[in-house]
């Protein structure tokens, strides 16, 4: 296989050319990608199908003979495809996917739960001509629910090799490895399925007849668990205390990892002013390397842990409940209930909860999905809603019982997520209008996950969160801190002490050069060329914002850099000496940060999801005209109200 | 003539048919995931405000919304 079809280049992680390629077909829920983790182990490579918004996950299997390179093909119940990203599954397996050869050969995997309907799915494979073997999952719980199979018997029905697998135990899996070594020697079909859907019916039952297939009962334990989790009253009761329980464990149990690599951080700071110095060297690993990539590491234990939560949540089959309790609120933003995961981890960050509308079906619903999601209020905007709110209102103020501050805080969230949804209402009314593929969820039986699986499904996706993130948040603090820092002017500050020079060096810094340069455009909302120096480096990252002010008031006074930040006024202009940080103008930044795009690893997310730069370029644009726009009309009102 | 959509909950009907009005893509995808005809289809429950519905179908459980349930023409409540 060549580096050709993927969406990164890393051609020494996928498959070597020569090696028999193997695609893993099956429905979501069979056990498909657990086969996958047994027979690949660690050494997954995933990266996007080109062109299209589906995730390609390719491993090695380690075979008697040698290896095979095993492709884990999106779960589907169909190989007619309805859209799209539908099509990327036919187009692999007929191999007109550029630079991706036909499979050598398809191993089918089939819930024996759920044979009746999964038989259809063989059927469509088979009928592809390729050699097929059939994985049957699932025994153990469909044998326990007093259900029935002989599989020697579904071989012969079906005229191709059958292996029972329980990924749990391990039990098939060697047997499976040691076929894959041999496709050319699969039995073909005599007789295969037949084309035509209705005449498929029939094949079904005499198959499943021939098998000695009896259905299981319904699982007990799911249905008097659904009817209480289902419950039009209690359901809803449940799923609310599951979201707050789901924040409540984010926010509390990440603070303190959060707060130890913070203080970490600042011990290799220290370490680094007491063995480096203060100099050019020892100013960048402080303030770039350690300053630019802390602002990463602290949001990771954050990010993790909600990861791990998703992934418990969907092994558990819960995350499919959530989808159909929340549907018909989706329904009503243009989007469907499996939006509404990808919304709920956007409150922590926009980068998890755009990976995670990879579940979505329909591409239009998860390109709006996509394109609102960084409206939701993210872990990042805190810091600043934090700092702003505190010079807006004073800590203390108190409305009757509750506290002024809370209330401001309540308010940017719902605002955020109120905005969300109707962007995305108008997204699917406009430019994203209409599709064909329905919204349909299987509710799989409650089941235990496997820790195992759960661990490398949250892994993985935190280490391309680490990657994603931690490539460009450096990159840009580094800029930023180059910005600040040159140039030196070491002629003009000397005899200068340390924190006028700083000051001096600031004030005439590249950084503060383009703070002026582009003052006017922002000089209606506001803000002076201190806070767009602020907001330039939040565009890589929000929280930017606030060290980036940290950083220009220390130079004013390193003592209490807050304290100066709450007395500034304006250095020059009409305005000159009014104070800065006034109400409107604090209004205005904290509706932009509701709005703005801030955040370089959301649009890289999205160019890496959407498979384009289009749809970053135009969420981009988007949040930007309105955060604007909203901005000067917060500073308006708030103009009106306060004189 | 009765739509899976109007049928109340608990009940379970038999599959006539699947609208031929219907998209044929839509048709296919209907008869993939179980609604062929013949199969039987128990309502499991409904979610309230015309939300979807769970249906029990080809031994598994299947959440569709109201709008493609109305595809699926179904028998008497047996």
């Amino acid at each position: 296989m060549s580096a050709a079809c993927h969406d990164d280049p890393a051609p020494e992680r996928g498959a070597p050319t020569g090696l028999r390629r193997i695609a893993l077909i099956g429905s979501p829920n069979a056990g498909k990608t657990t086969i996958f983790n047994q027979l690949t182990g660690l050494r997954a490579h995933t990266a996007n199908y080109p062109g299209v918004t589906v995730t390609r996950s390719e491993g090695m299997a380690h075979t008697p003979a040698g290896r095979v390179a095993v492709e884990d093909v999106p779960g589907t119940y169909s190989l007619s495809a309805m859209s799209p990203d539908e099509q990327v599954v036919v187009d692999l397996l007929d191999g007109t996917l550029p630079g991706c050869p036909t499979p050598d050969a398809l191993v089918v995997v089939l819930d024996a739960t759920t044979l009746r309907r999964s038989l259809t799915l063989a059927a469509q494979a088979m009928a592809r001509h390729q050699p097929t073997l059939v994985a049957v999952t699932m025994l153990d719980e469909h044998a326990a629910r007093g259900g029935r199979l002989d599989l020697p018997a579904l071989a012969e029905a079906l005229g191709v090799g059958v292996v029972g697998v329980i990924p749990p135990s391990g039990e098939g899996i060697a047997e499976l490895r040691a076929r894959l070594d041999r496709p050319q020697d699969w039995a073909e079909p005599p007789f295969p399925p037949p084309a035509d859907s209705e005449e498929q019916t029939a094949w079904v039952r005499s198959v499943l007849a021939a098998a000695d297939y009896h259905a299981p009962r319904p699982d007990a334990t799911t249905r008097a668990v659904d009817d209480v989790l289902l419950h039009p009253l209690w359901g809803g009761v449940v799923f609310v205390a599951v979201m707050f329980a789901f924040f409540q464990t984010i926010f509390t149990v990440a603070a303190p990892i959060q707060d130890t690599l913070q203080r970490g951080l600042g011990w290799l700071a220290e370490q680094v002013a007491d063995h480096v110095g203060h100099g050019f060297v020892g100013a960048f690993l402080s303030e770039a390397v350690i300053g630019g990539v802390g602002s990463v590491l602290v949001f990771v234990p954050q990010v993790a842990l909600l990861f791990l939560l998703i992934a418990l949540l969907e092994g558990l089959g819960y995350m499919a409940r959530a989808a159909y309790l929340m549907d018909r609120i989706m329904a009503a933003t243009g989007l469907d209930g499996r939006a509404f995961v990808a919304m709920l981890s956007s409150f922590a960050c926009a980068v998890p909860g755009i990976m995670a509308t990879r579940t979505i079906g329909s591409s239009k619903t998860r390109i709006a999905t996509i394109l609102a999601a960084p409206l939701m209020p993210c872990s990042a905007r805190l810091p600043v809603y934090v700092l702003l709110v505190g010079l807006l209102v004073p800590s203390g103020t108190r409305w009757g019982p509750v506290q002024a501050q809370g209330v401001a805080m309540f308010a940017l969230y719902v605002l955020g997520g109120l905005s969300a949804m109707v962007s995305a209402r108008v997204l699917r009314s406009t430019v994203l209008r209409g599709e064909l593929v329905p919204f349909y969820l299987e509710m799989p039986p409650y089941r235990m996950p496997r820790l195992r699986s759960v661990l490398l499904s949250s892994w993985s996706s935190v280490r391309m969160f680490l990657r994603k993130a931690g490539t460009i948040i450096f990159g840009t603090a580094v800029v930023l801190w180059a910005l600040l820092a040159f140039p030196t002017r070491d002629a003009e500050t000397i005899g200068l002490d340390q924190a006028h020079a700083s000051a001096y060096v600031l004030e005439h810094s590249y950084a503060a050069q383009l703070g002026r340069a582009i003052e006017p455009v922002f000089e209606p909302l506001g803000f002076d060329w201190r806070i767009d120096l602020g907001l330039v480096g939040a565009v890589s990252a929000r929280e930017v914002f606030v060290s980036t002010l940290g950083q220009v008031w220390a130079a004013t006074d390193p003592e209490d850099p807050s304290a100066a930040l709450a007395e500034a006024t304006y250095l020059d202009g009409p305005r000159a000496g009014e104070p800065l940080f006034s109400a409107p103008t604090v209004v205005a930044l904290l509706v932009w940060f509701v709005y703005a795009l801030q955040c370089m690893s959301t649009v890289a997310v999205m160019r890496r999801e959407t498979g384009s730069w289009r749809w970053p370029a135009l969420a981009l644009t988007y949040l930007t005209l309105i955060a604007y726009a909203a901005a000067w009309l917060a500073r308006l009102i708030t103009l009106a109200v306060t004189t | 003539m009765t739509r899976l959509a109007d049928v109340r909950s608990g009940a379970v009907v038999r599959i006539e048919a699947i609208d031929p009005e219907v998209a044929p893509l839509l048709r296919l995808r209907l008869t993939h995931l179980g609604f062929r005809p013949g199969e039987q289809v128990a309502v499991v429950r409904r979610a309230p405000f015309s939300g979807p519905a769970v249906y029990r179908i080809c031994d598994y459980d299947l959440c569709l919304r109201q709008e493609h349930a109305a595809h699926v023409i179904v028998g008497v409540e047996q």
